[in-house]
């Protein structure tokens, strides 16, 4: 694979390294014995106890760089298998310079890739793929729901099902092995209740998980909210009204917003990006038409949806908008004259406006603010109810197991080649073992680790 | 004294193939025999062939074997196995007539001046410079090629309730212990067990209360150049009985008094052939299991009753027999006994089947560790050959585990070390689909072709290759037209369809719904070109599955690269990750590679998911 795996000690801050704090935390590992490093600070490494805090100055010959508390895990006993040191430094992202420095210039060490302590853990067998995965998603997880598979997945919850389908996939597999290869010995009829008694149990149990799979899922480890309407429907205006400060540019000149500005939200303890987009409607300037199409994606792609009306500036293209899904609609712009008329003009003509609220977005916003949050999150519990798998490689393998195994039942009942019947079934076994991190792509592990961030 | 070439240890199936093919190359072959047993007796069932073993059959005819051969001559009873469930895994089965294939293999090896049979105990085994040195209790031997093919006679012990034995088979006495005949060979510690049945009066039984099975006139024979449906001898019935719960309950009231069961037996048997006592104590709820009542022979008055070993007492066999319906008032000829033997370990022996450290020696058969007649014959034959192909200078036999059963056996023996007898099975195979009775002459012909001999079986070979081409070609090249009356024709059996596009004759026969096979004669008459039915059904299943096969391929190029991983099973089994029960077997069967970690009997995807991410 490209990810290449060198056993020399590498280097990363494992906390966050671009603004000052008041503390980093800095991990080296797969050095042989601490006390490699005994020239960097003023206690002797042989000796030291794992597990255990030491304070001491970090040295760099004569002069002192910092004053560290070092922490030391012996291998095999540590996060990923090998000898690890763990400094906590002043957080001053220059000191955290300066020191990462001087291990790799003087201490030989090398600066460790994105997830390259992590994939050491993998190699030495402290965590499975799927924990790895669990890990990736509890690190970059923006709701509590995908922070919790996430914890669920690297203890290994999710894992144990996979198990429990393999395990009854290798069942069905005897089943019909035994029914080819000791057809004499068990006769035909028993063959085929075992035979059809075990894929029942199987497709029972991937039931449970398919479940936990819907084609179209909305993104809950980075959940947007998103605001969608014609120029000039007032997007921008809610983008500042809802995020209570000026960051986005309000202006009456249409098309002003050409990419999309994001801000975080929180609501309820979830943080939800808040994404104003361009207008929705077909530009000759290509600039904009890109920020067109990109909306277009995000809306697809978003958790929560808010259309805006503006119902007295009717363009093109609003036939075309109306074609999408949304969440929430409302009518902007309450305080205009002939805005009543307007709109029931509009409902007249897209019935599927219904009973739609409107805000005057110069009001006070407490009259439909407290609803507005109030939807989000009951989407939210919602969709977490069912307990979705975040994670895409196994969203996708789910699927596409569920594909494998609609033909193969078809097959089961058609086919009277029971080894071409059983060729098929391998295809399912293939399925899950993926599924299971039996049998892993390359590619895999590659955009697994791709994604992990410096110093895990 | 007069050096042999090739000296074969033990006349049984395996030790036939190897002096047999070994004799092909005009060697001077020896087999040493113990007195009394003749060639190639079937102690156990009295039947050759079966699902994957009919496989092994046909490759060992195409590779100039003897078994197919033999039980055509001896065959008493044909049947198609799995005759409904697609042509891949259908085999051929021939009951036998024990004595009249004995018989017929004395007056094979009779007829081969190349071949001394020696019928003398072994006593001992000595290596002098290059030649081994085998004393019997006659005289000594010399040998440049030594191969062991003693069956289950290595320090053999009979079990019948109580009453223990010692003996390779009931009333043969055993040979010594493997350690005192070659003190330089170690054998497993762990013995292996097999077992039989009792044999049953031929007129004590009541064949009206049985289910009649008839001989099948339409099964071909094993051997290429025999006449493919001629009968050699008189065709006779098997009979189906089954167990009820009585019968399951007399055998569960005297659990405390089965060898197996009560400690006295230490061997382990496989779980693929289970005796009745495995099968009343592990399946207590399961009270009906078929018995097949199968001749011993034409001439003999005993019957075989497949399916119901056991190494109880007497008066158990006595009483579970009879409780049988049919069986009510049978008497029992001789009563069944379980047997232990010692095994050597395979893991040093190379795929040749000769030793790693000891040149020139080779081992085949049950020795091994392996079970059923048509096993042993084929690591007869690989040994027999190689042993020959040495000393000819040619290079080894060795057969690919993708194109033959043989070859999967053998690579499963020599590669990893088992705690059980070895039976062939279908799914041991990862290319069913290619490895077929139907093929066999096209899988094994490059093998037997670079034997470099020219007999008889090797011109009708190269005959059946060619025209094999031809077909293939006429398949591939020959147009049928969309929707041309003559059509109609072409559609396999009763079922009517018609061809809705122009397509190719490979591309017709891989539709669901015809018969390949029909589907190719009446082509291949319809444009009057005569080809023999073997070649045309070879050809017409090879079209069929051409797709499948195909793909399968693809997934197992995947399937390979992992499972071909090695792995440190030391590592693996001190890791703390894994579960104790798992680390345990991992040390005991040592797998080498992760393919053979997975056929692991017991082993959790938790542990496969964890060797699997370090073995990325």
């Amino acid at each position: 694979m490209s990810f290449l795996y060198s056993d020399e000690s590498i280097i990363a801050c494992s906390t966050s390294s671009h603004t000052h704090a008041a503390l980093a935390v800095l991990r080296i590992s797969g050095f042989k014995a601490p006390s490699d490093f005994n020239s960097f600070f003023c206690i002797d490494l042989g000796p030291i106890e794992p597990r255990r805090v030491y304070y001491t100055n970090l040295i760099d010959g004569d002069a002192v760089v910092d004053d560290i508390c070092l922490t030391y895990f012996k291998g095999p006993n540590s996060y990923n298998g090998e000898n690890i040191l763990e400094l906590s430094v002043h957080g001053n992202t220059l000191n955290i310079e300066r020191i990462l420095e001087l291990f790799i210039h003087k201490g030989g060490c090398r600066s460790a890739n994105p997830g390259e302590f992590t994939y050491r853990a993998l190699k030495n067998r402290k965590l499975t793929l799927s924990q790895v995965e669990g890990l990736d998603l509890l690190l970059n997880a923006n709701s509590g729901y995908a922070l919790r598979q996430g914890r669920s997945l690297l203890s290994g919850n999710l894992q144990e099902i996979y198990q429990d389908l393999y395990e009854l996939f290798v069942k069905h597999k005897a089943s019909l092995e035994m029914s080819i290869d000791f057809s004499e010995d068990i006769g035909e009829g028993q063959a085929r209740e075992h035979y059809e008694s075990t894929l029942l149990e199987f497709q029972k149990k991937f039931q449970t998980l398919i479940r936990r799979v819907q084609p179209l899922e909305f993104n809950l480890v980075q959940p947007e909210i998103i605001l969608v309407g014609l120029p000039n429907s007032g997007k921008s205006s809610l983008f500042n009204i809802l995020l209570a400060d000026d960051r986005a540019i309000v202006s009456s000149v249409a098309g002003t917003t050409r990419d999309y500005l994001s801000e975080f939200l929180v609501v309820e303890g979830v943080r939800y990006k808040l994404v104003d987009t361009a207008g929705l409607r077909e530009s000759s300037d290509h600039i904009e038409a890109e920020g067109v199409k990109r909306s277009k994606k995000k809306l697809k792609d978003a958790f929560y949806s808010i259309l805006l009306i503006n119902p007295l500036e009717m363009v093109d293209g609003f036939d075309d908008l109306m074609k999408g899904e949304f969440d929430k609609i409302y009518f902007t712009h309450s305080d205009l004259i002939n805005f009543e008329t307007e709109k029931l003009k509009l409902i007249a003509e897209f019935p599927k406006l219904g009973s739609i609220g409107a805000i005057n977005l110069n009001s006070p916003k407490i009259f439909w603010e407290e609803d507005l949050y109030k939807d989000i999150n009951k989407k939210y519990l919602i969709t977490t109810s069912k307990e979705p798998i975040l994670l895409e490689r196994h969203k996708s393998l789910i699927l596409q197991t569920a594909e494998v195994l609609k033909c193969y039942v078809k097959a089961a009942h058609s086919e009277t080649d029971v080894a071409i019947l059983s060729g098929e079934l391998n295809t399912l076994g293939h399925c899950i073992s993926e599924l299971i991190g039996i049998v892993s792509p390359d590619e895999v592990l590659n955009s697994i680790f791709s994604n992990f961030c410096i110093g895990k | 004294m007069k050096i042999f070439d090739i000296t074969v240890i033990g006349g049984g199936h395996a030790g036939l193939e190897a002096a047999y093919v070994a004799s092909q190359f005009q060697l001077d072959v020896s087999i040493i025999t113990i007195p009394g047993i003749q060639l190639a007796s079937a102690p156990c069932n009295p039947s050759v062939g079966g699902v994957g073993k009919g496989q092994v059959v046909r490759e060992l005819d195409s590779l100039g074997g003897a078994m197919g051969f033999l039980a055509d001559k001896a065959g008493i009873q044909f049947r198609t196995l799995n005759e409904s469930k697609g042509f891949a895994v259908q085999s051929t089965r021939v009951q036998i007539d024990k004595e009249q294939y004995s018989i017929a293999a004395e007056e094979l090896i009779d007829s081969i001046p190349n071949i001394s049979v020696i019928r003398e105990k072994v006593l001992t085994i000595l290596k002098e410079e290059e030649l081994f040195v085998v004393t019997t209790t006659v005289r000594s031997y010399r040998t440049k090629k030594l191969i062991i093919t003693v069956g289950t006679f290595l320090n053999g012990k009979l079990h019948t309730g109580n009453e223990q034995t010692i003996g390779g088979r009931v009333d043969c006495e055993s040979s010594s212990g493997l350690r005192d005949l070659f003190t330089e060979i170690k054998t497993r510690p762990a013995r292996f067990k097999t077992g039989t049945p009792p044999r049953l009066n031929k007129s004590s039984i009541d064949y009206s209360k049985l289910e009649e099975q008839p001989s099948d006139s339409s099964v071909r024979n094993f051997h290429g150049l025999h006449e493919p449906f001629f009968r050699s001898i008189k065709q006779v019935s098997c009979y189906l009985a089954h167990t009820n719960e009585r019968t399951m309950e007399i055998i569960r009231d005297n659990k405390e008094r089965s060898p197996m069961f009560n400690g006295q037996i230490k061997g382990v048997g496989a779980r693929y052939c289970p005796s009745i006592e495995d099968k009343a104590y592990r399946y207590p709820d399961k009270n009906v299991h078929h018995v097949f009542i199968e001749p011993e022979g034409l001439e003999l008055d005993t019957m075989y009753p497949s399916g119901i070993s056991s190494s109880l007492p007497k008066d158990v066999q006595l009483s579970y027999v009879r409780s049988i319906e049919g069986l009510e008032s049978a008497k029992i000829e001789v009563y069944g006994y379980a047997v232990e033997y010692d095994v050597i370990d395979t893991t040093e022996l190379s795929l040749a089947l000769e030793h790693l450290s000891i040149k020139n020696l080779y081992f085949a058969g049950q020795v091994n560790g392996t079970s059923g007649y048509e096993e042993a014959a084929g690591q007869g034959l690989v040994a027999g050959a190689n042993a020959a192909l040495s000393l000819l200078g040619l290079s080894p036999l060795v057969l690919s585990r993708h194109e033959s059963y043989i070859g999967v056996m053998i690579e499963d023996l020599t590669s990893n070390t088992r705690d059980e007898p070895y039976r062939l099975f279908t799914a041991r195979s990862e290319n069913r689909l290619f490895i077929r009775e139907d093929n066999s002459i096209l899988r094994m012909y490059p093998y037997r072709a670079a034997f470099t001999l020219n007999t008889a079986l090797d011109v009708y070979q190269r005959e059946f290759i060619e025209q094999y081409g031809i077909v293939d070609r006429f398949c591939d090249e020959t147009m049928i037209p969309e929707g041309s009356e003559l059509m109609f024709e072409f559609s396999g059996d009763e079922d009517l369809q018609k061809i809705l596009r122009r397509m190719s004759v490979s591309e017709l026969l891989r539709q669901g719904w015809l018969n390949p096979v029909k589907t190719l004669e009446r082509i291949l008459t319809f444009h009057s070109i005569s080809i023999p039915y073997d070649v045309v059904r070879a050809v017409a299943i090879a079209k069929k599955y051409d797709g499948y096969i195909k793909r399968s391929e693809s997934q197992l190029e995947k399937l390979k690269k992992m499972d071909g991983t090695r792995i440190d099973w030391s590592e693996i089994s001190a890791s703390k990750n894994i579960s104790f029960e798992c680390r345990q077997r991992i040390q005991r069967i040592k797998p080498e590679t992760f393919g053979q970690l997975k056929l692991i009997e017991g082993i959790r995807p938790a542990t496969l998911a964890v060797v699997a991410a370090k073995a990325l």
